[in-house]
């Protein structure tokens, strides 16, 4: 892919996209002028109406004995006029008072004999004014109640304390910053997926079915431009669109928000809670740093589906069923009461939401945010690959027929040596996404059966179905190649000092991130053998062979060879390394095996051979299962040390060895790389 | 110089049947030739152009320009052919300059060249009043000097050029027919579609006609007429079709 080609469609797309006046109003003139406007207006409306409201004295008329007293006290209350009415209830309805006092029986006599007089205070409850004025009729009698509750007390010679033993009192003790974190998670996280989606509405329409209405993408396309320099421009457009939309947006609230806030506590006098209220600035930072992975997955899913589209008009009717249904995870998550599980961390847009609102209220922990950015990545990519899947479709890009042009048949690809870089990548991420729902799932049921269909018919099944539906070469995409007996020694070596140097590093690596017990007791009832039928020979298969050979054909099999055509030898060590890393999906996982990931993809690049990385993952994981169960040789335990090893690391004698091994592994594999090369030539 | 061999393409249009809307098309075009495809709407033309300038990719067959073939070098390919077709547009919001400077860059050439070929190609087609102008703001004829510029911005060996004409003026018709010439004085290669026999008869070294995504007969005109046993395109066509109907039938 060439950087100055994209370059050069992103900077037209988005000067294009910025002369459009229909751009410009959704993105900056929403923002900038109707918020402020909406809400400062909506805001003056409110305090004029509550001050007209404050200013209105309340008409009450008496229902049964009106005594003097009665009228008195009512009288007494601030901005309360008693009023005659024959018929007080109809009159009430009518809107011609607005409150009515309605005693029941005698008045006087029963208060002087000590006894409780019944009162009423009528209102209708559709009516401001009249809710204003039972709300002061209220106070206004629990105030004469109090000095009569007092007088009789004085009376009878007894303490107020008398007749309350308890005082209770309700205190908040959460910090100011939580308090408005609440409040503010339950909003802006929901508005800013709000925005960035309509930030990506009319680009993603604009740059894909509009250029086609157009007749400009033909032009395009008959440039030396290939079609995922195109796509990449275009969505990095639509991103950056998207980005600065949900930016001003937020700036835009951000402020209004601060000047009605202040405009507020000048107006209101129980300003306690406008007080207490303050933005958490961090927050707005990790704000900004998870809207990118958001943005992300937001505009290439626009983009995908607007492309379907072949004008203007249908792709709105494609995108706002669309649109309706990305926003339906984001109310859910505010739903009070919905919170991140592992589960949740998952499921699209839904954890994005959940993670703001714990972010805010400072509840989210390093391994929910690390999970749902992954996530949220992962499905991003896979959003993004299907993208550029589509714009390579000749009928979508060129198509003139209704309706959605999606089909797929296996007649149409030519025959192909491995997937493409792009389509590797892909078929990762559907694969992770897979493993997360469908092998929980499937382990949730029945641990040992359930990993065996995770790794023989989801990793395995599902690789080798989509190699064959895509005509790709199982031999060279998956490095079926006779592994030479000098690649197997190199590789063991290799795979022997790296498993030895991955136990020291865990020992550090638990210094700084230790796994927390629960999820290490978790991890550890995997070998119970007891009541596994077969006991320690299913567990070495299941959790042993297994993913050595499922997880090799998939990872350093068809991952590996689509990504190397455009990674390399270092890169695609490196990247493969990290995304075996976090197909584990456990941040504590993650580096300790991306480094054996790592050290396997290094050995499947220099023997050209899959058998090598198979047997050294199923010894490593066989060895782990053997030291978990207590199964280990003596000498095994004691050269290791292994009880200290995983917290103090090794003995430094076995260490050296270690060290000796990788590089007695590394230069076998070199020297025999060197010589079949050698040989080639 | 182009060359086809044996192009094929089907279309699988979602709920009907598959279209063959090419079938075995061979034939090539030499330097400084414009060879001429002919046919109703619907005969193929426009996909056999798009399957040369590697917009749209084969079913089977191949094609070369000079001694690339198309699908081992899609992209290097593009930098020798000028595609320019009735139905390409521009960007409306670009203004003239503007968009033969995106172009130019797709194309992989430097600023400075692009400056110095918009000066050459504007002097040329009389551009220099509306360069600075938007292209939403152009009269058909100067947006279609905008793409006639386009074009031959990066200077190609080959123009493909599909019904280039259709919808034009008379005056600006006869700009596109000028540019042809020019470009065949110049050795390019030009292969081009149109239902106007007239531009045909009076472009063409020789003539392709198509019909239901047949090539069913290729030659100079001279040729076409003799074995057609008439004396213009027109005629010639007809007869192919109504003698290619009663054998079917």
């Amino acid at each position: 892919m060439n950087a100055r080609t994209v370059t050069t469609i992103l900077r037209k797309e988005l000067l294009d996209t910025l002369r459009d006046k229909r751009t410009l109003i959704m993105m900056i003139g929403l923002p900038i002028i109707l918020y402020p406007a909406m809400l400062i207006f909506g805001m003056q409306i409110a305090i004029v109406q509550q001050n007209k409201l404050e200013e209105t004295r309340s008409r009450v008329a008496i229902e049964g004995v009106a005594t003097a007293q009665l009228r008195d006290w009512l009288n007494n209350i601030e901005m309360v006029d008693v009023v005659e009415s024959a018929a007080p209830e109809e009159a009430l309805l009518a809107g011609n008072i607005e409150s009515v006092v309605r005693v029941r029986g005698e008045l006087d006599p029963v208060l002087e004999q000590g006894g409780s007089v019944p009162v009423e205070i009528l209102f209708d409850s559709t009516e401001l004014e009249s809710r204003d004025a039972a709300d002061r009729l209220e106070d206004g009698l629990e105030k004469v109640t109090k000095d009569l509750r007092d007088a009789r007390l004085h009376k009878a010679g007894l303490a107020v304390a008398y007749i309350e033993p308890l005082k209770v009192k309700q205190e908040d003790l959460a910090p100011a910053q939580k308090t408005s974190g609440m409040v503010l998670g339950l909003l802006v996280p929901l508005l800013m997926v709000l925005m960035i989606a309509l930030g990506a509405f009319y680009p993603a329409i604009d740059l894909t079915a509009g250029e086609k209405e157009r007749g400009t993408f033909e032009t395009l396309l008959s440039t030396p431009a290939t079609k995922l320099e195109i796509v990449t421009g275009k969505f990095l457009t639509v991103f950056t669109l998207a980005m600065a939309t949900g930016i001003l947006n937020l700036a835009s609230m951000a402020l209004t928000f601060l000047f009605m806030l202040s405009q507020f506590s000048a107006a209101v006098k129980d300003a306690t809670f406008v007080e207490g209220f303050q933005l958490p600035l961090e927050a707005f930072f990790i704000i900004l740093l998870v809207m990118i992975p958001l943005g992300f997955l937001l505009s290439s899913m626009m983009m995908s589906v607007a492309v379907m589209a072949r004008s203007f008009k249908e792709a709105q009717n494609y995108i706002t069923p669309f649109f309706l249904i990305v926003l339906l995870p984001a109310f859910m998550a505010g739903i009070p009461g919905t919170e991140l599980t592992p589960f949740s961390e998952f499921v699209p847009i839904y954890n994005v939401v959940l993670l703001f609102r714990e972010l805010m209220t400072d509840k989210a922990t390093v391994d929910e945010a690390v999970s749902v950015f992954v996530s949220t990545a992962a499905y991003a990519s896979l959003a993004l690959w299907f993208s550029a899947w589509l714009f390579q479709r000749e009928e979508v890009v060129l198509s003139e027929e209704r309706g959605i042009p999606l089909t797929v048949r296996r007649s149409e690809f030519r025959p192909r040596p491995t997937l493409t870089p792009g389509g590797a990548l892909g078929w990762y991420s559907v694969m992770l996404i897979a493993l997360f729902y469908l092998g929980s799932l499937v382990q949730q049921w029945k641990l040992i059966p359930g990993l065996l269909i995770t790794q023989f018919v989801i990793l395995l099944g599902g690789t080798l179905a989509v190699l064959w539906f895509l005509k790709v070469d199982w031999r060279t995409a998956l490095h079926l190649r006779r592994l030479s007996a000098r690649g197997f020694l190199g590789a063991l070596l290799l795979g022997a000092g790296a498993v030895l140097l991955l136990i020291q590093f865990s020992a550090y690596h638990n210094k700084f991130l230790p796994m927390p017990k629960m999820l290490e007791e978790e991890f550890m009832k995997l070998f119970q053998t007891e009541n596994i039928p077969g006991g320690i020979f299913t567990l070495l298969f299941a959790v042993g062979l297994a993913p050595g050979l499922c997880e090799e054909l998939f990872m350093r099999g068809a991952v590996l060879s689509g990504v190397r055509q455009r990674l390399g030898t270092w890169g695609s060590v490196l990247v493969i390394g990290l995304l075996f890393g976090v197909l584990h999906i456990s941040i504590y996982r993650i580096l300790p095996t991306a480094l054996l990931g790592a050290a396997l993809t290094y050995m499947v690049l220099r023997t050209g051979s899959i058998w090598s990385s198979v047997a050294v993952h199923a010894l490593n994981n066989c060895f782990g299962v053997l030291v978990a169960t207590g199964h280990a040789p003596v000498f095994v335990e004691t050269a290791l040390n292994i009880q200290e090893a995983e917290k103090s690391g090794l003995p430094w004698l076995t260490l050296v060895a270690a060290v000796v091994l990788v590089l007695v592994g590394v230069g076998i594999l070199e020297w025999q790389w060197n010589r079949d090369r050698g040989e080639r030539r | 110089m182009i060359r086809a061999e044996h192009l094929r393409k089907v279309f699988w249009p979602p709920r009907s049947q598959p279209v063959e809307a090419v079938k075995d098309a061979s034939f090539s075009v030499a330097d400084g030739e414009v060879l001429g495809l002919l046919g109703p709407n619907g005969a193929g033309k426009t996909t056999l152009l798009r399957m040369l300038g590697t917009i749209i990719v084969p079913t089977a067959g191949h094609c070369w320009i000079g001694d690339i073939r198309a699908d081992e070098a899609q992209d290097e390919i593009r930098r020798h052919i000028g595609f320019l077709s009735g139905n390409t547009k521009l960007y409306g919001r670009l203004t003239a300059r503007e968009t033969l400077y995106y172009f130019g860059r797709l194309y992989g050439m430097a600023d400075p060249l692009i400056a110095q070929r918009i000066d050459e190609i504007g002097a040329l087609l009389h551009m220099q009043e509306f360069l600075e102008r938007r292209c939403e703001s152009l009269s058909t004829g100067q947006t279609q000097k905008v793409s006639i510029a386009r074009v031959i911005l990066h200077d190609p060996e080959v123009l493909i050029l599909d019904e280039p004409t259709l919808g034009l003026d008379i005056m600006t018709s006869q700009a596109i027919l000028d540019f042809i010439i020019d470009a065949r004085t110049r050795q390019h290669s030009i292969i081009f579609s149109t239902h106007y026999m007239s531009d045909a008869e009076l472009l063409c070294d020789r003539v392709a006609l198509m019909h239901r995504g047949e090539i069913m007969d290729i030659g100079a005109k001279s040729e076409l007429y003799a074995r057609s046993g008439t004396d213009n395109l027109h005629d010639a066509f007809l007869r192919m079709v109504e003698e290619r109907e009663q054998a079917t039938a």
